[in-house]
């Protein structure tokens, strides 16, 4: 071997200062230096045999030492300097870049890590000149990630993220990213662990960047969550679920509570009518006009937290792999019979949970093992216990029939609200309760509700807020579970949640009652002072009306009067309440209702007569109705007239249901322009606004929205402070010790005064004449009986004294 | 032109009725409302779904069945519906072809209170899966009225692919009726959509057998 270095010395050394320098000299001018290529080429080629041999020769020896340095270094040189070279004589060296991917593919395996580095830098060099096709190399490169040598990994690795980047940057070549993909999925199937896992962590790469997040892509992913080994799958899991993770809203809430010079929040205020700003700036005393400001603010708060909700179902959540799954029913089948049968570790079970609730609740599923699965890990003491009842909220979705999941709400309720139990416990459990009553609201029943309600009156803060928010929820959902004192004045007294299975389904364009009332209202002038209150109040009775009527075009005669005894509370209880008015004296609230009701009718029958041109005797019946001179009468002199004119009335309410119910304009036949749903877009804000002053701003999501939402686990146990170690707590005595000085009795304090005397021992002193004391003798009497006088004015009944 | 005209589509309509006179068929020939969209990433975007319940009834022909308890079975009978009960449905015994020959064989599925809460448990996901869980009936409604509102009902989601087409009517319709449902229909959709008019690319109106005709 010595003599072998020594006869090549020569010629090699003086080559080696050379290559570089040949290598500039080439780029200049290719043809010059065809022979010199010719040389470097064949001494590769030789170099290139010489390694084989030495390499088989030492394999066969078992010696197990890499072959000799010199000749390796000598490859890789020779290596790199043709792969640089390559792009000026296409023609000489048309074979080069298959030789050196040939050589890596056989032998990368035993080639000593700096030689193969360079090879594989050299292939690179030639991929990204475009002289070798990467789908060709793809498989090649996936290989050398394998072979458990970490600068040769990331080097790989990078590369061909890189190139599949690069190659997606302008357009997207379907046929070319699809060959990939398949190379990638077939290795993600195989049963050996490593290939698989590089396969994954690419694809996955390529996911996250956005190169490739189609629907192929993310069930592969997806898949690999059925693989054999158990690494492969949670590295799947961890995966999808780092899409579920919840960015910080705590931002958002700061910048809501303290920037009032954001955009956003003007553009909130906008929809909020001028006339409460103004009240809330100009009006009132100081203390009421503080009221009315933090009410608005609260409006406006609510207001973007909803436009937030709506941001975020479009954004990075749309892009989890979860969305494009093919059989969604299928992967939740398949993971949950694993999770059952398998035994991991309890965090890799809880990664399994987690997907598996998220896969349910997002495509709305029907995974009933599922819930009596989760019931045997709700136990207070459980670990990671709220993360777990996530997963339960998440699973839960208003396709579930309640009584499967009846048995796991039970053991929540059971296991964690009780009186023995820890304070958190309650207030997570009372919070995961409030969770899935806002999913599934028939699981509540009136006795079970009215016993957490009463929570609301723990000294525990989280434990009161918990069932505070319960109370919120059911004002909302079904008030009548709540006891009277409870339900607060809520917007719709007859809430009820859904039935199972039940579907509303509109009858006509959203909103577009809200453009007829404005029609309405622009062809009488007179009534433009009550717009406000017709659009908040009025549409909403008289949208449901509305629905009702026309959801009953065929079979009219009984749902029209459905309508009329449900929303139309004044017929009803001109009914039935004709004879028992203490009946309505109790229920102040929802004749405080009726009387709006009336309002809004009055206000259309208003509007109607404008249009009004055929029916005589309903045109009696609305004279009839304007006699009456103050809008708000009370409910018992209408009564008499209702119960006189009750059927009449009801002919009327069809009418102007009828009315109501035409298209908004014949000029435009009756298709909605770009503006229109502007404009009804604007109003619906509006209307928005005008609810979220009233109440406390709380609206319930649709279900949509739920499914696409994600629950943080972090929120069920809000205001749960954690008990402080014996550190902690130290730490933050000595924080609060910080700036006070010792311990001082209070007269030492103020002799240590400085600054000479007060103005009023000064005043003690003064040498005054006879006549200015006296005088302040007489004012200070003066002011005495004046106190006294005073003092006497405000004490009541018989004095003690004098 | 920011959005459709009522003229054109009574244009549509006439043009539509002329074709389907000129040559008539065996069978009433349903109207269809083409949509093709337009800026719109199915990928990206939200894929849109919604139902809405039309004046009039686009196919009265289309077949619905009843999950029903005796009560249900009952008025199914005399009303001349497809009927189930819950013996007919067990039978099925949560057999996934079964199912799903079930669920081909009918447009839609009613179901009574007492049965729509065991549907799951029977029938597993199958009807899920085919978008056709069954709508919620009680008993004080009327059978016949929610089987009318059912086969009233259109739904327009969006798929993969940027266009969707959906009954709106049949040719033995009156013109105005026909043009009453392509309003609401074509109102609806518009409404569904982030930018309205704007990403509305094309709409075409065809009877089955007839040519389309292009409104917008």
């Amino acid at each position: 071997m010595s003599t072998a270095d020594s006869l090549s010395a020569s010629g090699r050394s003086s080559e080696k200062l050379s290559l570089p320098s040949l290598q500039s000299k080439m780029k200049i001018d290719p043809e010059g230096y065809e022979t010199e290529l010719g040389l470097v080429y064949n001494q590769f080629k030789s170099a290139l045999d010489l390694f084989q041999q030495q390499a088989a020769l030492n394999f066969a020896s078992s010696s197990g030492v890499c072959a000799d340095p010199t000749i390796s270094k000598d490859l890789s040189d020779r290596a790199s300097f043709l792969a640089h070279v390559t792009p000026f004589y296409p023609k000489q060296l048309a074979e080069f870049p298959a030789q050196l991917a040939e050589f890596l593919k056989s032998s990368a395996r035993t080639l000593p890590s700096g030689l193969r580095c360079h090879v594989t830098q050299a292939l690179i060099l030639l991929i990204n000149r475009d002289m070798v096709d990467i789908s060709e190399t793809l498989a090649l490169f996936m290989e050398l990630q394998t072979l458990g040598d970490r600068t040769l990994r990331n080097l790989a690795f990078t590369h061909v993220v890189h190139s599949i980047r690069k190659m997606n940057k302008k357009h997207k070549n379907e046929a070319k990213n699809r060959a990939l993909q398949n190379i990638l999925f077939v290795m993600l199937q195989q049963d050996d662990e490593a290939r698989a896992k590089r396969a994954l962590i690419t694809l996955c790469e390529l996911h996250r960047r956005k190169v490739w997040f189609d629907d192929r892509t993310a069930n592969s992913i997806c898949m690999a969550c059925f693989h054999s080994s158990s690494r492969i799958m949670i590295a799947a899991l961890s995966f999808l679920l780092d899409y579920e993770k919840i960015e910080d809203d705590d931002n958002d809430d700061s910048d809501a509570s303290s920037a009032e010079d954001d955009p956003n929040p003007r553009s909130a205020q906008v929809v909020i009518s001028k006339e409460s700003i103004y009240k809330a700036h100009n009006q009132g005393t100081v203390s009421s006009k503080k009221k009315k400001k933090a009410k608005l603010q609260r409006a406006i708060r609510s207001m973007k937290r909803q436009q937030r909700l709506s941001s975020e179902n479009n954004n990075s959540n749309y892009y989890s792999p979860f969305n494009h799954l093919k059989d969604a029913q299928g992967f939740a089948e398949r993971l949950f019979s694993r999770l059952q049968t398998c035994n991991e570790r309890f965090e890799v079970k809880m990664m399994m949970l987690k997907v598996i609730a998220r896969t349910v609740g997002l495509h709305r599923l029907i995974l009933l093992n599922f819930y009596p699965f989760l019931q045997k890990y709700v136990q207070p003491h459980q670990r990671d216990i709220t993360n777990l009842l996530a997963a339960a909220v998440q699973a839960c979705h208003d396709m579930v029939p309640p009584d499967a999941v009846e048995p796991l709400f039970k053991q929540i309720v059971n296991q964690f609200v009780h009186d023995r139990s820890r304070p958190e416990a309650i207030a997570v459990g009372l919070n995961v309760i409030r969770e899935i009553c806002l999913r599934i609201p028939l699981l509540m029943n009136e006795d079970l509700l009215q016993d957490l309600v009463l929570y609301k009156k723990s000294h525990e803060k989280a434990v009161s807020v918990a069932a505070r928010s319960l109370i919120t929820l059911f004002r909302e959902v079904c008030p009548s579970l709540l006891i009277k004192k409870d339900r607060g004045r809520p917007i719709d007294p007859k809430a009820r949640p859904k039935a199972y299975g039940e579907v509303n389904i509109a009858s006509s364009v959203p909103g577009v009652e809200l453009l007829e009332q404005l029609d309405y209202n622009d062809e009488d002038k007179e009534d433009s002072d009550d717009v406000d209150e017709l659009a908040s109040r009025g549409s909403d009775e008289d949208s449901e009306n509305d629905e009702m009527v026309s959801a009953s075009d065929d079979g009219d005669q009984i749902y029209s009067d459905d309508a009329e005894s449900e929303d139309g509370d004044d017929a009803v209880d001109s009914d039935c309440g004709g004879g028992d008015e203490e009946d309505e004296d109790e229920d102040e609230d929802q004749e405080e209702d009726d009387e709006d009701n009336n309002e809004v009718e009055d206000e259309l029958v208003n509007t109607n007569v404008a249009h009004e041109t055929n029916e005589s005797n309903a045109r009696a019946i609305i004279i009839k109705v304007n006699k009456s001179p103050s809008r708000k009468r009370k409910l018992s002199d209408f009564d008499g007239q209702l119960l006189a004119a009750d059927t009449s009335l009801r002919a009327l309410k069809k009418m102007t249901e009828e009315k109501l119910k035409k298209p908004p304009s014949d000029s435009t036949d009756g298709i909605l322009s770009n503006e229109d749903f502007q404009r009804i877009k604007e109003l619906t804000a509006k209307k928005d606004a005008k609810i979220a002053l009233t109440r406390q701003g709380f609206k319930v999501p649709t279900s949509d929205d739920l499914s696409a939402k994600r629950v943080d686990p972090a929120k069920l146990e809000a205001h749960v402070r954690a008990k402080l170690s014996k550190e902690e707590r130290l730490a933050m005595v000595r924080a609060g010790r910080e700036d006070r000085e010792s311990y001082k009795s209070k007269i030492a304090v103020k002799q240590k005064k400085t600054g000479g005397a007060s103005n009023r021992q000064k005043e003690h002193k003064k040498q005054m004449p006879l006549a200015a004391k006296r005088a302040k003798v007489e004012r200070s009497r003066q002011e005495k009986k004046k106190k006294q006088n005073r003092s006497g004015k405000q004490f009541r009944g018989k004095k003690a004294w004098k | 032109m920011s959005k459709l005209s009522g003229d054109t589509i009574r244009e549509a309509v006439t043009t539509i009725k002329n074709g389907v006179n000129e040559k008539p068929r065996k069978f009433t020939q349903t109207i269809e409302l083409q949509i093709g969209l337009k800026n719109y990433d199915p990928q990206k975007d939200k894929r849109f779904s919604g139902s809405v319940k039309l004046p009039h009834i686009p196919r009265p022909k289309m077949k619905v069945c009843m999950l029903g308890d005796a009560q249900h079975v009952e008025e199914a009978v005399s009303i001349g519906l497809q009927w189930m009960d819950v013996e007919a449905l067990k039978k099925l015994n949560k057999n996934k072809k079964l199912v799903k020959k079930l669920s081909k064989q009918y447009h839609a599925f009613l179901a009574s209170e007492s049965v729509i809460k065991q549907i799951p448990r029977l029938l597993g996901p199958g009807l899920n899966k085919a978008g056709k869980f069954p709508t919620l009936v009680n008993h004080q409604e009327s059978l016949e009225s929610k089987v009318n509102e059912i086969k009233a009902t259109v739904k327009f989601q969006l798929k993969k692919v940027l266009c969707m087409g959906v009954a709106v009517g049949n040719c033995d319709m009156e013109d105005k009726q026909i043009f009453q449902n392509v309003q609401m229909s074509v109102n609806f959709l518009v409404s569904l959509l982030k930018k309205n008019w704007q990403n509305v690319k094309s709409l075409h109106l065809k009877s089955t057998m007839g040519t389309p005709v292009r409104l917008y």
